[in-house]
This record gives structure tokens, C-alpha cells and sequence, in this order.
């Protein structure tokens, strides 16, 4: 049998499509982003927490918190951000630049994941130096909503 | 508040590419289909198995086999057998016959298809085919270093 | 084992093919939040969560453990995952166990999910298991790899389709008095007889579907076990076995990793006579063919030909001599990951007469088993067994 340096890489592909269910609670909060633009969390009857995205039971009480729905101030904080900048580009993410943050909408106790919009991505150095932890945001509802995520993006409160 | 029971479907898909290390042994079982049109295997020298497709250790003795090997006769028998009838997505289009074919005299078998039976009749086929018909592996004139370089047919009597 | 365990509660979900009403941590916490119900006990009392789910490829989240968690109750606890395809539901119970036994813990929970729904391509999701050097584009997936086992199997052995057809009818009979199951459909012999070939032999009505849907099981110390309740399932035998197949090396008609498996923890319990010492069994059987040479594997015939007749014989119906899968089995619901958690509380609920209208009276010692994998090249099966009993060892 001949020796050989060849080392072989047999190609594969994982091709699998996904219908998932997000349940009801879920359900509720994108049908009232793309019906009525307004954020809907969850608050837990015993320790408070109101929950955004929201939950149908809190885990810190481990109680449910199904029917307990109040409507979250579409303002809040910037708790933490990065920029993506032209230098580098993910597979499967939009073209850069963009701004990811995590914001604190109104008295929600958790933060959600966003995209910043309307600031100077040029110049991604000065940008990272004038964003600060703390500063006000608010939500921008877009007009063509599909009940995503994407129906809203923060921009700074000027 | 009124609770909607409008329930969201989200659609979503694992698109994903993979490279996998075929290895030095996985190599050479490969490149003797694609460049030999033979069918190697190893053979463990401490308890006589000879494995296809071949491995680099025996998981019984755990001891490294992997400059042991062997070509293997193209003829051999089928082992076990069924004729698949759905067409499941991704997959071959039905009627077809798969089973697991003891190639050369080899300590494992194969998986594969076996060609040259006519499934028109299904419960005919289901009569003709059976445990232990011999059958011989056809190579292919162009050949990839895949299973499909190869098929096997009955060796009719 | 070092200290006596018991299961001292379960809680499992409603089983469907797509729980449209709840995401991933819902269920995990619908499930457990049942369990602790069972056992009247708060989240406050689990010291440790132990998670079990199979391929993530079901659901389409990679490493779901940790969006689940805190529906488990694992906040601030230690928790891991647990993963052996089919036998995940098991090995998550047997680490529970094992850690209750060896004294880590005192109060365990264990509690698995799966989401075979989420993907409309649950076959092509099973036929990404295989070796990908050697075994891709065969039209490998568990049907049409099972099916010739099946299909050596009656010729081999010399049963017939009808003697599938017969089991798959009981399964299906005995989940309509199992609120939870996922298939429930009154059909005779001729009904799965006369039900769509998928890969001859197998019959649409012989197979599991794919289901959505949790389980969770706690175990304590006996200590503990007899303050939570008057009627603790006692886990007097437990065992994991790990085969190898490498096909056509051994037979493949002749099934030997779960034997092997049930013996151990027959004789870890004291069981030297399962016919009369095992009052039901809830075992793994994703087919129904796999029943027949259960009957052997789990020591009640000697032989299949004996086994066959006790087919004929109603051997396992409810009425029989010992009652296989009164639950329906995992013909009637097959959350993948979480299955063979649901034959231990399945058992469980047998012992402590939990069963509503699929109790089989008087039960007192039962047997449960989990399995994953198959043959096929470059494929293990792993298989467990556990043993309930009223009273402990």
C-alpha cells in the first residue's frame, strides 16, 4: 500500500430548517410591538423583578408570573455597547459598521440586546469615547413591524 | 388586560458547512476506492477482527492497528436488509434496497444499496431477497473516494 | 450503593408533536414545577440540578442548557447536562442518584426536554449521527436502520408482521388511559397492519412520533425520602451499559447490551426470578418489534421462540402476566432526550399508585429502561436500567 501525504477532508453540510414555537407569553410581546408599538413585560408578584423580554415564570422565585402583563416605558439606559466596525465582518450578521448595546428600558430589571442607531460611525475611536454607560436611550419604533425584535432600534436621547 | 392567543411562529435554519479530518487511515481506505478501485481494511493482530471500514485502533484489544492492513475480495453477502418506501426528505428517492453487506470475508459489514432487483413488485422482491445472497461489489468507471464508487448486485446463480 | 435513594417525586408535560404555547424554559419549568408539586416541595430544597437533552439539532439551539436553566430551578445550584442520545433521560436520573448516593447531595432533581417538533426534518436531523467519513449519502436514519434489524429479526426468529402489528395495537390502547401521551389512537391489529410501509417491515403505526415536551424526577436520601412522603419509590437497582456495535461483527439479531444492563440491576435489587418478582415494566421501545425480544432481554422468556408465544399469549398486556409499558410506551410519545426519564417516572408512579387508570394493581417491584444509539457503523447503544421498589433493599 503506498504511503501518502494526502490528508483527506470530506465535506459536509448540516441543512435544517426550524419552526420555532416561542409560546405564548413570548407570543403576547411581539403581537403588542407590531400592533400597538409598545413594550410589554412581566412582573413577579413576589420579589417585584419586571421581567423584559418577558417570562411566564420568574426564576429567582420560581413562581409563575403567567397574567401579570405592564406596559414598559419605551426610555431608558445604555448599560453596555460595541462597536463592529468595516474591519472586521461576521458571517451571517449585517455589513459593518454597527453599534450592538444592551439597554434597560423604563423600570424593566433586565436588560435586552439592541442595535444603536443614529450616531457617527466614522470614526469608531471617537464614537467609543463619547457613548457612556448610563446615557438615556429611547426606542424607535419602526413603521413596517413583522412582530421581530428588529420592529425597534434605541437612539441616544439628545 | 385582554390576553391575545395569536401564537408567533419564528422560522429559522442551520445552514452550516463542515470540513472532517478523514485521518491517515480514513485516507487510504479513501484513496484505494478513488485510486485502486479496492476496498482496504485492518486487521487487528491480536484478535484476527478485520474491520471495515478500517480503524486506526481495535476498541476491543485497545491497541493501534492502523499500519495492519488487508484488500478485501469484492464479493460478499448480504447480511440484513430493508426496502425503504418514504421518501424522506434529503434522502434517496424510493423504492430502494438498503442493507449491510459482508464484503471479502470481513469481521464487519457494510451499509449500502443493492442494484439489480427489481422493485416493481414489492412483495415479490421481498421473496427473492434474502439473508445470505451472494453478491458482488461492481466498481465504477469514475470513481470520488465515496461508498457510491461502488454498488453491489446479486451474482445470479 | 452507599445510602438508600428514593424518587419522591415526577412531573412530566402534556407530549405533542409542537407545545405551540410554550418556549424551551416553559416546558423545563412546567415539568419541574409538577415535580415539586408531587413531592410538595419547594425549589428551595433541590441542592442540585442535573439536566438531560439530546441532540440540540431538534430544536435548533445550540447548548440550550443554559437558556433553560433557571425554568429547572438551577439558579445559584450546581447543574450539568447530560447527553446519550436516547438513554439521555437515564443518565440524567443516574447521576442524580449517584449523587444522592455517594452523599454530594441530599435532594436531587433531574429533569430533561426535547423539542423533535421544532424541525420538520427530524429523519434528516437522525441521519447527521452517523460517521460522516464512511456513512454519508446511504440514506441512513433510525427508521430505515432499524428496519433491518427488524426485517433479520423475523427471519431469524420466525415472527410475523401480525406479532408486530399485536404489540403496536396494545401500546396504543394503553395510552388512551395516559393523560399525558402524545399518540393516543384506539387501533386494532388491522389498522396497523393495513397503516403506510415506511421501510418494510416497519408500519407508520409501529413507530414513535416526534414529540415536544419535559420530565423531572427527584430523588433524596432515605433520611429525607421518608419525611417527603408515605410513598417513596425506592431505587433498589440501577445499572448503565455501554455496546459497541460494530455490524456484522456480532450478530445483530441477537441483542445483548440491554440484557446485560437489566441483569446488573436485577442483581444489584435481589431479583432472581423477574417473572415473579417484576410486577410491570416500562421499557425503552421506540418500534414495537423491540418488545419481543424485551421479553428475553428483561429474563421473563428463555429463549424468542418463547417470547413469540407469549406475544400470542398477552404476556404484556394489562391484563398479563407482567404489564409492558402501561403508559403506551414510547410508541405514544417520544420527546427523544427526555424519554427514558419518563419510563423511570412512568415506574415510579407504578410503585408509589400514582397511576389513575393506567395503575396496574399491587405493584411493587418495577423496571425501567433507557437506550441510544443503534447499529450502524461507528455507533454505540447505551442502555439503562433501574429498578423501583416499594420496599428498599
Amino acid at each position: 500500500m503506498q504511503e501518502t501525504d494526502e490528508r483527506i477532508q470530506v465535506p459536509g453540510h448540516w441543512e435544517v430548517p426550524y419552526h420555532y414555537d416561542i409560546g405564548e407569553t413570548s407570543s403576547r410581546f411581539f403581537v403588542e410591538l407590531r400592533d400597538n408599538a409598545r413594550l410589554m413585560g412581566t412582573k413577579c408578584p413576589e420579589c417585584g423583578r419586571i421581567l423584559l423580554p418577558p417570562q411566564s415564570f420568574c426564576g429567582h422565585c420560581y413562581v409563575p408570573v403567567k397574567d401579570q402583563w405592564v406596559e414598559v416605558k419605551p426610555e431608558g439606559t445604555l448599560e453596555a455597547f460595541t462597536i463592529v466596525t468595516k474591519d472586521y465582518s461576521f458571517t451571517g450578521m449585517p455589513d459593518p459598521p454597527f453599534v450592538m448595546c444592551l439597554v434597560k428600558m423604563g423600570k424593566a430589571s433586565t436588560s435586552i440586546p439592541q442595535r444603536l442607531e443614529g450616531v457617527d460611525t466614522s470614526d469608531p475611536q471617537k464614537l467609543a469615547r463619547q457613548l457612556r454607560l448610563g446615557m438615556r436611550v429611547r426606542a424607535v419604533f419602526h413603521k413596517e413591524r413583522r412582530g421581530r425584535i428588529d420592529d425597534f432600534h434605541v437612539e441616544l436621547v439628545r | 388586560m385582554e390576553l391575545r392567543s395569536e401564537l408567533i411562529e419564528m422560522p429559522g435554519e442551520w445552514n452550516l458547512r463542515w470540513l472532517y479530518a478523514a485521518g491517515e487511515v480514513g485516507t487510504k481506505y479513501i484513496t484505494g476506492l478513488r485510486d485502486h478501485a479496492r476496498i482496504m481494511a485492518t486487521k487487528c493482530p491480536e484478535c484476527g477482527r478485520i474491520l471495515v471500514p478500517p480503524q486506526a485502533y481495535c476498541e476491543r484489544c485497545f491497541v493501534s492497528i492502523k499500519d495492519n492492513w488487508v484488500e478485501l475480495e469484492p464479493e460478499g453477502t448480504l447480511e440484513v436488509f430493508t426496502i425503504v418506501n418514504t421518501q424522506f426528505p434529503g434522502q434517496r428517492k424510493p423504492p430502494f434496497v438498503l442493507g449491510y453487506f459482508r464484503i471479502g470475508g470481513a469481521s464487519t459489514t457494510l451499509p449500502h444499496f443493492l442494484e439489480g432487483v427489481d422493485l416493481s413488485d414489492i412483495d415479490k422482491a421481498k421473496r427473492e431477497i434474502h439473508v445470505g445472497m451472494p453478491v458482488r461489489v461492481v466498481f465504477r468507471e469514475k470513481r470520488e473516494g465515496k461508498l457510491s464508487d461502488f454498488y453491489l448486485e446479486p451474482i445470479k446463480e | 450503593m452507599a445510602r438508600r435513594v428514593a424518587v419522591v417525586g415526577t412531573g412530566q408535560t402534556y407530549f405533542m408533536t409542537r407545545r405551540k404555547d410554550a418556549s424551551a424554559p416553559e416546558l423545563v419549568y412546567e415539568a419541574t414545577a409538577r415535580a415539586l408539586q408531587d413531592a410538595e416541595l419547594s425549589v428551595k430544597n433541590i441542592d442540585s440540578v442535573v439536566f438531560g437533552i439530546a441532540p440540540e439539532a431538534f430544536m435548533g439551539v445550540n447548548c440550550p442548557d443554559k437558556w433553560v436553566s433557571d425554568g429547572a430551578g438551577a439558579l445559584n445550584k450546581p447543574f450539568f447536562r447530560v447527553h446519550t442520545g436516547g438513554a439521555t433521560g437515564g443518565s440524567a436520573v443516574i447521576a442524580a442518584v449517584e449523587q444522592v448516593a455517594s452523599g454530594v447531595a441530599d435532594v436531587v432533581l433531574a429533569v430533561a426536554m426535547d423539542r423533535v417538533g421544532q424541525t420538520p426534518v427530524a429523519q434528516r436531523v437522525l441521519g447527521l449521527i452517523w460517521d460522516p467519513i464512511f456513512a454519508t449519502g446511504l440514506s441512513l436514519n433510525l427508521i430505515t436502520v432499524t428496519a433491518m434489524l427488524n426485517a433479520a429479526m423475523m427471519e431469524k426468529y420466525g415472527y410475523t408482521e401480525w406479532h408486530t402489528a399485536k404489540l403496536a395495537s396494545k401500546n396504543h390502547k394503553n395510552a388512551l388511559n395516559n393523560p399525558y401521551a402524545h399518540l393516543k389512537v384506539d387501533v386494532s391489529v388491522e389498522d396497523v397492519l393495513k397503516s403506510p410501509v415506511l421501510s418494510w417491515p416497519i408500519k407508520l403505526l409501529e413507530v414513535c412520533p416526534s414529540s415536544d415536551g419535559a420530565c423531572a424526577v427527584i430523588v433524596a436520601t432515605e433520611e429525607k425520602a421518608r419525611k417527603i412522603t408515605s410513598t417513596p419509590a425506592w431505587v433498589s437497582g440501577m445499572a448503565g451499559y455501554t455496546y459497541v456495535s460494530t455490524p456484522g461483527n456480532e450478530d445483530v439479531t441477537v441483542e445483548r447490551g440491554i440484557a446485560l444492563d437489566v441483569r446488573k440491576a436485577y442483581r444489584m435489587a435481589g431479583i432472581d426470578n423477574p417473572r415473579q418478582q417484576i410486577d410491570v415494566a416500562e421499557p425503552y421501545m421506540p418500534f414495537s418489534f423491540a418488545e419481543i425480544s424485551a421479553y428475553v432481554q428483561f429474563g421473563f422468556a428463555k429463549d424468542m421462540t418463547e417470547a413469540i408465544k407469549m406475544v400470542e399469549d398477552g404476556f404484556g398486556e394489562m391484563t398479563g402476566e407482567v404489564p409492558f409499558a402501561p403508559s403506551g410506551g414510547v410508541l405514544c410519545a417520544n420527546p427523544i432526550g427526555c424519554t427514558a426519564m419518563v419510563r423511570v417516572a412512568e415506574a415510579a408512579i407504578q410503585i408509589m399508585g400514582k397511576g389513575g387508570e393506567r395503575q396496574v394493581p399491587g405493584a411493587k417491584v418495577a423496571v425501567a429502561q433507557g437506550q441510544g444509539g443503534s447499529m450502524a457503523p461507528a455507533s454505540a447503544t447505551f442502555s439503562n436500567a433501574f429498578i423501583l421498589a416499594k420496599e428498599p433493599r
